[in-house]
């Protein structure tokens, strides 16, 4: 009987881990060509659709025509009155101002909520009167509250972000497994070290998920909050096409905020891979 | 237990069906007197008109809180519609741009000018003629401030509050122009009317412009009118606009429309008794829509409503000469549109529009005075009185 030298074993080992990366890699590279295919197909049809004149390009613009908008607003401030940049900077102004207070304040109001009962049966019934009502609704009392600047918009947007995050940071905590919390019980921890040992770090995956819901919220707020009061900002723009019966214009101002959208997403799954690496 | 709950929920969606059904011109169709017609013969009605043989559905686009919305409202609750044997269908709107996006539930409608050409640019609608030449769109500003002086040096860099791309700020304009300044020199922040009277009452900005019952609200909350559409002299156009639809497929309907609007001005017009009437159904017209009016303010709206009579109406429609600017050449403008261009131009002048988009209205003959032609012509062969 022959004996397998041990380094022709870690060779064939090295070897089939090799392989199976080369196989992820052609897959992942399979996925995004994929990928861009479905958008490359998506926007062909649509301009062609717009070339042979099936849809109306007064009612839907040509991506074309989009594309050249582009360009023309990277300097051209009309028709709404600021050039792109501008806009979007305007719009990052407001949406992540709300954005990041929904998470400084929402996280912690959940995880406190789902660990602590007391501080739970004192927040949640005024949380949950506060939680159904629409964002946009809040437009009238900001205005006398907050007045027509950064700080009014940024609560518009701040109330359709702060509730998903509440919400996930809650259920997170309370799905912490009670073996652990025994375990961290029977070692002598203090109730508040197995909320910041084990509590905390257990939620954070459901966490991610409602900021992630809440990214999307403050984006889709956006225009709401900038109907409020605004002389710039992508919603801005957006309510100043359809002022202007400028469908191109709208759906700048739309395709702008989705490519934002997903760069933040992009950005925040950068962040949970770092700080959930340890899960996997 | 289980018959109790389903009485509650049977009671609730009672009380929601009875809710859904008030009077208000946002329900639905007027149903006072649906199907009871009697009337057969032209002389027979109000107006002299000739009812149609069979039922017809007019669908308005209805401005909420607009003084040029008011005849078709006044129109149905008195009955003339019914007698014609025409339903009338609300579809109330607060902007003109909302109103054209929803143009396919609608047949007519009244809208500013800056509505209106969205409308024209964005929907092919026409403008088939004139309402409101609306004078009281005003500029106003605290009583303490400085800026009621109409001083170059006070205006520059304050914040003013109003919605973009409409007459409000082409008024707006006019009195920067007339002290020398542009937009540049101010701050503007877009809103709409009402939310700009409720954030200037909250401290906001430095004055607003604004149109209508928001600009009597503001005179009634103490702010200074500084100056207003009449007082600077600039044409404020409101069109009376159709479908491409309703022209093609129900024109004797939209004409009948169009006569029973002007009809019923000309009656509000005819005695105080009249317009204190019409003064009356303006405030029931608002507080059905939701838009904040009294005694006084629907009275201080309804004294600033110019509406031109029929005949004048027609004149505007009518009446050519060269365009003013200078710019089109191939034929003479109607008056219509030579009004409607103040906007126009004004919007081109701060970016908003080409002078492509003006030519495109003009050589489309957007403002079309075939109805005005058609309805004179039929009131004359019916022997109709107007004025």
């Amino acid at each position: 009987m022959s004996v397998v030298p041990e380094s022709d074993k870690q060779a064939a080992v090295e070897q089939r881990i090799a392989m199976v990366q080369k196989k992820k890699r052609q897959e992942k590279r399979t996925y995004l060509l994929l990928s861009i295919l479905g958008i490359a197909v998506f926007l062909g049809v649509w301009e062609l659709a717009s070339d042979l004149n099936l849809v109306n390009s007064r009612y839907l613009a040509a991506p074309s025509t989009i594309l050249k908008l582009f360009f023309t607003k990277l300097t051209d401030p009309n028709p709404d009155g600021a050039v792109l940049g501008v806009n979007v900077l305007a719009s990052l102004q407001v949406s992540l101002t709300g954005f990041f207070l929904a998470i400084i304040i929402g996280i912690p109001l959940g995880l406190l909520m789902g660990w602590y009962g007391g501080f739970e049966s004192f927040v949640r019934p005024i949380f949950e009167l506060v939680r159904p009502i629409p964002p946009v609704s809040w437009i009238p009392l900001t205005i006398v509250w907050l007045g027509i600047g950064l700080p009014a918009k940024a609560f518009i947007v701040f109330f359709s972000a702060f509730v998903p995050c509440v919400i996930n940071a809650y259920t997170g905590i309370k799905q912490t497994s009670p073996v652990l919390i025994n375990f961290a019980k029977t070692c002598g921890a203090s109730n508040f070290t197995t909320f910041w040992r084990i509590g905390i770090p257990s939620s954070m995956t459901m966490v991610f998920a409602g900021v992630r819901v809440a990214l999307g919220n403050a984006w889709a707020t956006l225009v709401a909050a900038e109907m409020l009061a605004a002389s710039s900002g992508l919603g801005y723009m957006i309510l100043m096409g359809r002022q202007f019966a400028r469908p191109d214009l709208i759906l700048l101002g739309i395709v702008v905020i989705g490519v934002i959208g997903v760069i933040f997403t992009a950005i925040l799954g950068w962040v949970e891979n770092k700080v959930l690496g340890w899960k996997k | 237990m289980k018959k109790l709950v389903a009485t509650i929920l049977a009671l609730s969606m009672a009380l929601s069906l009875a809710a859904c059904g008030g009077n208000s011109p946002a329900s639905t169709a007027s149903t006072a007197g649906s199907g009871s017609t009697t009337a057969t013969e032209a002389g027979e009605t109000t107006y002299g008109l000739t009812p149609f043989a069979e039922r017809q559905t007019l669908r308005v686009g209805y401005f909420a809180g607009s003084a040029h919305a008011i005849p078709f409202y006044i129109a149905e609750q008195k009955g003339i519609f019914d007698e014609l044997n025409i339903d009338i269908e609300y579809e109330p709107y607060t902007n003109g741009p909302a109103m054209m996006e929803a143009s396919s539930s609608w047949d007519v409608a009244t809208a500013g000018a800056a509505g209106d050409l969205v409308g024209m640019l964005g929907y092919d609608l026409i403008c088939i003629g004139s309402t409101d030449y609306e004078t009281n769109m005003g500029l106003f500003v605290r009583a303490d401030s400085p800026l009621a002086d109409k001083k170059a040096e006070d205006w520059k860099g304050t914040t003013w509050l109003y919605p973009s791309g409409t007459n409000a700020q082409m008024v707006l304009g006019g009195e920067l122009d007339k002290m020398g300044l542009t937009f540049d020199d101010i701050e503007s922040v877009n809103m709409d009317i009402a939310s700009a009277l409720t954030a200037f009452k909250g401290g906001q900005g430095d004055g607003i412009a604004v149109w209508n019952a928001i600009a009597t609200s503001a005179e009634d909350a103490g702010f200074v009118r500084v100056d207003d559409a009449g007082s600077l002299g600039i044409t404020v156009f409101n069109g009376f606009m159709a479908t491409p639809e309703a022209l093609a497929e129900r024109r004797d309907l939209v004409k009948t429309a169009w006569e029973v609007y002007y009809l019923t001005w000309q009656w509000c017009n005819e005695s105080d008794e009249n317009m204190a009437e019409a003064v009356a159904y303006y405030l029931e017209s608002c507080e059905n829509e939701g838009i904040a009016c009294d005694e006084h303010i629907a009275e201080v709206v309804m004294s600033y409503c110019a509406i031109p009579t029929l005949s004048e109406a027609v004149s505007i429609m009518t009446e050519t000469s060269p365009d003013d600017q200078g710019l089109y050449t191939s034929r003479d403008l109607l008056q219509a549109e030579k009004d409607l261009l103040v906007t126009m131009d004004f919007l081109i002048s701060i970016g908003k529009y080409t002078s492509d988009d003006r030519n495109t209205i003009l050589d489309n003959q957007m403002v079309d005075n075939s109805i005005a032609t058609e309805c004179l012509a039929d009131l004359d062969a019916l022997g109709v009185q107007y004025n």
